[in-house]
């Protein structure tokens, strides 16, 4: 509606630094050059209407509003800089042999230690190694479409792959915290969870953007 | 009173008309309200986006004049979208006007 918002800025470019701070190359890009286009229409329109060049300008500058309350809506739609380097480097870990060795020598001490643990506290195992044979399904599956199918399915299903382990870190420290190991569970949690709601937004942010991201970025291609 | 949860299904309105840009959108919107939806910009194109990561639109760039514009137009789901919309607006603002006649 009109008048949301106040706006400060003094020209197009500042509007625009605000409104796509943070966010990824190719949606910067992509903003800009409707912005522009949307701007110049907007002038010639004031100008027609025997406005000054000055005056048009500062016109339509107030008709795209508030560039910090853009820049909140454009990052709820976009990848920023920092979400896209993510998702690059999640998928070149994801896809590399060496990584994929390297997870499976942690789930091995991961597996002995909390084995060792659970079973001092004379805890059931059963659900655990459940856990433990999904995550390591789940890595080695992630690790084939990491490296063959790089589509918008293909990111997300990626992206799960670290999520599911920490995950099940997450509740092995809850399910041995409740069995009486209180110093692992509050050693572990803060940053367990710190890290699991980071890549869960992140793996739903990408589901809602869809058509936003069918490019994949080419194995050992920078972030987009 | 706050409309711009109504914005999204404006825009699939407008677009069920045929392929249109984002500063035309506004305009006509604009135009055929009277003016008084006047969306700002800054909350036209992030749901313009909003929308297109759903699949309810899609975007094709095109040159014209030496500006680079963005067509966006709608999809089967979109317009499945659109017709579930229509549907409730009339079933929500019949409802309005049932208590709001009541009161006058």
């Amino acid at each position: 509606m009109s008048g949301l918002g106040t706006n400060h800025v003094q020209s197009l470019a500042e509007w625009l630094e605000i409104a796509t701070a943070d966010l990824c190359v190719a949606a910067k890009e992509r903003i800009r050059l409707e912005i522009e286009a949307h701007f110049a229409d907007s002038m010639e329109i004031h100008q027609a209407n025997s406005c000054s060049e000055a005056d048009a300008q500062t016109a339509a500058l107030a008709e795209l509003g508030d560039a910090s309350a853009a820049a909140k809506r454009f990052r709820n739609r976009h990848l920023t800089e920092k979400e896209a380097k993510r998702v690059v480097q999640m998928l070149k870990c994801a896809g590399g042999s060496d990584w994929l060795l390297i997870s499976y020598s942690l789930y091995g001490l991961f597996y002995f230690y909390f084995f060792e643990v659970l079973k001092w506290y004379q805890a059931p195992l059963v659900f655990p190694i459940v856990a433990l044979f999904l995550c390591l399904v789940f890595h080695t599956i992630g690790f084939f479409v990491a490296r063959h199918k790089r589509s918008e399915s293909g990111i997300r299903f990626v992206l799960l792959t670290p999520i599911l382990p920490v995950g099940w870190l997450t509740l092995f420290s809850i399910w041995v915290g409740i069995w009486g190991h209180w110093t692992l569970l509050f050693a572990m949690m803060p940053g367990l969870t710190i890290i699991l709601v980071r890549d869960l937004r992140l793996w739903f942010k990408l589901g809602r953007l869809d058509t936003l991201w069918p490019k994949m970025p080419s194995r050992g291609a920078p972030a987009p | 009173m706050n409309f711009r949860g109504g914005l999204p299904t404006l825009i699939l309105q407008n677009l069920s008309r045929g392929p249109n840009h984002g500063y035309r959108i506004a305009q006509e919107i604009k135009q055929k309200s009277k003016g008084v939806l006047d969306f700002k910009e800054g909350t036209l194109y992030p749901a313009l986006h909003g929308l297109e990561g759903k699949g309810f639109i899609a975007s094709q760039t095109r040159v014209e004049n030496g500006r680079t514009r963005c067509y966006y137009e709608l999809t089967e789901k979109g317009k499945k979208t659109l017709a579930r919309d229509r549907q409730e607006w009339r079933r929500v603002s019949g409802a309005f006007n049932l208590i709001l006649k009541e009161a006058m």
